[in-house]
């Protein structure tokens, strides 16, 4: 518990002038250099840089950096806003193990609290995180810090602790060297495919299955919509499967949504809830005919009840990792309140921002239809289980339709 | 009450005997520890709580606080959750912060059930309608065309009102609300309505045999892209009938702007985005919402320009997300423009800003940004850019002076036509003018003196030339008509020669050149037909833009040479052409390939500069 204050480099100093500006309107700064403009902003904690020049990491950033850099370093220490801690200095060089990373994550979440979204010392920890983890970061890992910090913006305490205790408890997992197929499962979903000789390890498989995928979203990551999800039902167990991608990546089956894959072999990771898939071996169209439609009504939860179990037993399956998908029903279509009712009365909110009434989103994608069964990720919130609408299934006319709201 | 807590949480478990309200207070106090944080206070109370040692390391207890919320957060969330009040509010629209017009214009809204408020659903007067489809924002003059051809489906109009309505629709050439314009066209009696029927017919029928060869592409029994072998006009003029298409046509058109199709090309994505700009379709929205998204300015730009033209809740919020974290001038005044377009004009003072770079670009968007953003406040200002000597940013302004619409711009513009030499800034101007116009007898004002429509003539017409000699006269005409004999007899050769020496007899007359240069372009000859279209126009140049039928092959020959220089490498070519045709009046060309001929040299443009 030592009380010494750190001694913050460059990069902080430059970091800790953008934020003490920050509070007085500061947003980006543009500099011109060689003909180019060089803008520096702030986002998610991490100072970006682009250049006109349309090249990452270029000559004119990195003098632009330098000049700023050299600027914050000349303030007298009193100017640089530097938020004290209880902790030992961290050490910028040393690459930390992934373990000992998230519990210096958690122990810095526990510490500076969640009401300080702007906390260096969180910084720092997920700093230290990324650097430990394999290049590129996983996506499973990815989705977590993306998750991490969109929790830490708002505050949410609950979500914090549900990703911070899943991470916790694997690894305790980790330390303990269990070798069971669900412990390998949980190191391939952390870490990646750790033995490049047997990639295969601790996966499951998927033959000779027919999925429909029924939406998609971009959810963050390291970066605000890094990554793209899919659902895709199988249709005769029923089980939601996912598949995923990081942006500007191809390895991913191709075709809209909807679309129906004739999968001839697909691999499975098992360690999320919905597991996800990589389609290997594959056929698909384009033509979903009303058969398809029907299976996934005939899916749908339609009490409120037993969404709640379910996205219950998916927490427990896996506490960091499960961002269960659910196909529910609703009775009626509470338009003022922002919610589903069901047969029981019990109401199911649908998630809003101070931008966004999700409401009108789903009004606007079902085009006047009537709305059978909404598609969407629960997500336990302080008031309750809320709904992420992505999809929902409409009657027009006579057939059945899937309307996309993302 | 600490010290009973303690008793009941020993060991950091809820243990037995702990009533539902004991595991409500003990998950609020571990909620209250991890959200105000453990730095700075007193740690014994907590650690008592928790079962520890006073001296337990921090580690430890956070290790202990995550792990018994975490658990009190699933077992909160799998109970029934106590009734709560309905989110009020949650399902209301979040309407943007809309730019203030206290006017008639300012107030009409799309469908009104409030009495005694205007709404353009239940607006009878024609004049006022029309008005409004020429003057209104985008979703007026979209609903405007709507009411139209309601009231001519009613047969409740005089045969004044289907006139005056008709006239509106030949002179309008607005690509924006192009299918709403062909959907009233098609309600009208006469060829203009059979025109516009067969038009979206033909876009119906070539839909379905797109949609059949989309399956086989993705089944695999096909290796080619079926809209990309389309030319670009065609494509666009299949989009600005999206709305009609089946999903299965239009998600595939969603999968490309995408780039869900294993090999994603960025110029195949601008492409697609720039013909469904006009669109309109909200089951585009999905897919371009995950665009604006990418770090390709380009990408940006031209999805925010399709995005903010369909009538869609989720681009709203889509689009102020892009704004707030675009960094890139060129990108963030397109999303300020789009933002505009909505009514939000939380960008106009950055816009406004932008019009003093000094980068072409960077002003160029901004005078187009300003067509959404602008207010009276800004004419003179745009004003001295409609003087400008660059005929692109002079005809820029005049379109944004005339969507701003205010009445004290015309009198300037009056001066500027008369004076243009380019044809495409005269009728940039007379478009302007005539918006103008209609916005002021919309706001019950009047144009002062000298700046009226009527005040607009254009000079070159009136111009009296000497005839040449009755005998010369004669004797071309009379090569000219053996030559169209020869053209209907299909003696090509001949026919050429004819017309050529009806040119040559006769230097100062345009037809035998036109027709020439037409048999050459039907035949592909582009080359060929394009100096003869030069010639032409370089003779009569008003009485051939007048002509739309001569003007779409025009248009045509200089997109089709264009495409084919292209072709051979010699981008700088192909953009001078682009740059030629555009100097030309091409308000009587169709709105899908004008704007294809804006989207090559915009490409062209993109592509000279890197």
């Amino acid at each position: 518990m030592s009380g010494e204050p750190t001694v913050p480099t460059a990069n902080e100093q430059l970091l800790a002038r953008f934020l003490q500006h920050a509070d007085n309107g500061l947003r980006r700064l543009t500099i011109e250099i060689g003909g180019e403009q060089v803008t520096v902003w702030l986002r998610q904690g991490r100072l970006r840089e682009s250049c006109t020049c349309g090249l990452e990491r270029c000559e004119h950033v990195a003098l632009v950096l330098q000049f700023l850099a050299e600027g914050a370093a000349q303030l007298s220490p009193a100017e640089v806003r530097v938020r004290s801690s209880m902790r030992p200095p961290a050490n910028d060089e040393a690459t930390l193990p992934l373990p000992v990373a998230f519990e210096e994550l958690c122990l810095a979440t526990a510490r500076a609290g969640v009401s300080t979204p702007d906390s260096p010392t969180i910084k720092q920890a997920l700093v230290q995180l990324l650097a430990a983890a394999p290049k590129p970061v996983p996506l499973s890992l990815a989705r977590w810090v993306g998750r991490f910090m969109g929790a830490l913006s708002v505050g949410d305490a609950g979500e914090l602790s549900r990703l911070l205790d899943g991470a916790m408890s694997w690894v305790d997992e980790l330390r303990v060297g269990d070798a069971s197929f669900a412990a390998s499962a949980n190191r391939r979903a952390w870490l990646g495919p750790v033995d490049a000789g047997n990639s295969q390890a601790a996966t499951d498989s998927l033959a000779e299955v027919t999925l429909l995928e029924v939406a998609r979203e971009w959810l963050s990551g390291l970066d605000r919509a890094a990554i793209e999800r899919r659902y895709l039902v199988e249709l005769v167990s029923g089980e939601v499967f996912t598949e995923e991608r990081r942006r500007g990546e191809t390895e991913i089956s191709v075709g809209p949504c909807p679309r129906v894959a004739h999968v001839a072999f697909a691999a499975l990771e098992t360690a999320m809830r919905p597991r996800r898939a990589r389609l290997l071996q594959y056929t698909i169209t384009p033509l979903v005919t009303e058969a398809p439609w029907q299976r996934v009504v005939s899916l749908a939860h339609t009490e409120i009840a037993s969404l709640r179990e379910r996205y219950a037993a998916d927490l427990r399956a896996s506490p960091a990792l499960a961002e269960p998908f659910a196909i529910f029903a609703p009775a009626q279509v509470d338009v003022v309140g922002g919610a589903l009712t069901d047969t029981r009365g019990e109401r199911l909110t649908l998630r809003t921002s101070p931008t966004m009434s999700t409401m009108d989103a789903l009004l606007a994608a079902t085009r006047g239809a009537d709305i059978v069964c909404v598609l969407g990720r629960l997500l336990g919130r302080a008031p309750g289980l809320i709904l992420q609408p992505l999809s929902a299934v409409v009657r027009s006319g006579d057939w059945l339709e899937l309307r996309r709201l993302t | 009450m600490m010290a009973e807590r303690e008793l009941r949480f020993s060991r950091g478990r809820f243990e037995g005997g702990c009533t539902q309200q004991d595991r409500r207070e003990a998950r609020e106090i571990f909620a209250r520890s991890l959200r105000e944080g453990l730095g700075g206070k007193p740690g014994a109370p907590l650690r008592t709580l928790l079962g520890m040692a006073d001296d337990t390391d921090d580690r430890v207890v956070a290790r202990a606080i995550v792990a018994e919320l975490a658990r009190a957060e699933v077992e909160r969330l799998s109970r029934p959750e106590r009734r709560r009040a309905p989110n009020a509010g949650a399902g209301t629209s979040l309407m943007p912060v809309a730019n203030v017009d206290r006017s008639f214009l300012g107030r009409l809204k799309i469908q009104s059930e409030v009495e005694g408020e205007q709404s353009v659903a239940s607006m009878a007067d024609v004049p006022t309608l029309l008005a409004v489809l020429r003057a209104g924002s985008l979703v007026q003059r979209r609903a405007a065309a709507r009411r139209l051809a309601e009231r001519q489906i009613d047969n409740a109009l005089s045969v004044d009102d289907r006139r005056r309505i008709q006239d509106v629709l030949e002179q309008l050439r607005d690509v924006e609300i192009a299918y709403e314009l062909l959907a009233c066209h098609a309600v009208l009696s006469g060829p203009a309505s059979r025109e516009a029927q067969r038009a979206r017919r033909e876009v119906i029928e070539l839909g379905l045999s797109l949609e059949r060869e989309v399956v086989r592409y993705w089944e695999g029994d096909a290796h080619e892209e079926p809209l990309m072998k389309l030319s670009g006009d065609a494509r666009a003029q299949l989009m600005l009938h999206a709305r009609d298409l089946n999903d299965v046509l239009v998600l595939h058109v969603g999968a490309l702007i995408e780039g869900t199709t294993g090999s994603p090309d960025p110029l195949v994505q601008r492409a697609m985005l720039s013909s469904v700009r006009y669109a309109g379709d909200p089951r585009l929205v999905p897919s371009l919402v995950a665009l604006l998204e990418v770090n390709d300015s380009r990408l940006v730009i031209e999805t925010a320009r399709a995005i903010s033209r369909v009538e869609d809740a989720r681009v709203w919020p889509a689009l102020v997300a892009a704004y707030d974290r675009s960094v890139i001038d060129v990108e963030r005044i397109a999303l300020g423009a789009a933002l505009g377009r909505l009514g939000d004009v939380r960008a106009a003072d950055y816009v406004r800003s932008q019009l003093k770079s000094e980068d072409e670009h960077v002003l160029t968007r901004a005078l187009e940004g300003l067509r959404t953003l602008g207010t009276p406040e800004d004419v003179p200002v745009v004003l001295t850019f409609v003087r400008s000597a660059d005929p692109v940013i002079a005809s820029k302004a005049a379109h944004t002076l005339g969507r701003i619409s205010d009445g004290r711009g015309l009198s300037d513009l009056g001066r500027v036509a008369r004076e243009a030499k380019v044809s495409s800034l005269r009728a940039a101007v007379e478009e302007a003018v005539q918006q103008i116009g209609a916005r002021l007898v919309l706001r019950g004002e009047e144009p002062n003196g000298e700046g009226g429509p009527a005040a607009f003539t254009d000079d070159r017409v009136s111009v009296v030339e000497a005839q040449p000699a009755f005998g010369i006269r004669f004797r071309a005409l009379r090569l000219y008509v053996t030559g169209r004999l020869w053209q209907l007899l299909g003696a090509r050769e001949r026919a050429l020669l004819r017309f050529e020496d009806a040119a040559k007899c006769r230097p100062d007359w345009a037809m035998p050149m036109v027709v020439a240069a037409m048999m050459y372009a039907a035949r592909d000859e582009y080359a060929q037909a394009l100096a003869l279209f030069r010639r032409a126009l370089e003779l009569a140049r008003s009485r051939v833009e007048r002509n739309p039928l001569i003007m779409l092959h025009v248009a045509r020959c200089f997109l089709r040479r264009s495409e084919q220089v292209e072709r051979d490498g010699r981008i700088a070519i192909a953009r001078g052409l682009m740059h030629e045709v555009l100097t030309l009046d091409l308000r009587r060309v169709p709105s899908s390939l004008r704007f294809e001929i804006g989207r090559r040299h915009e490409t062209l443009r993109m592509l000279g500069t890197g």
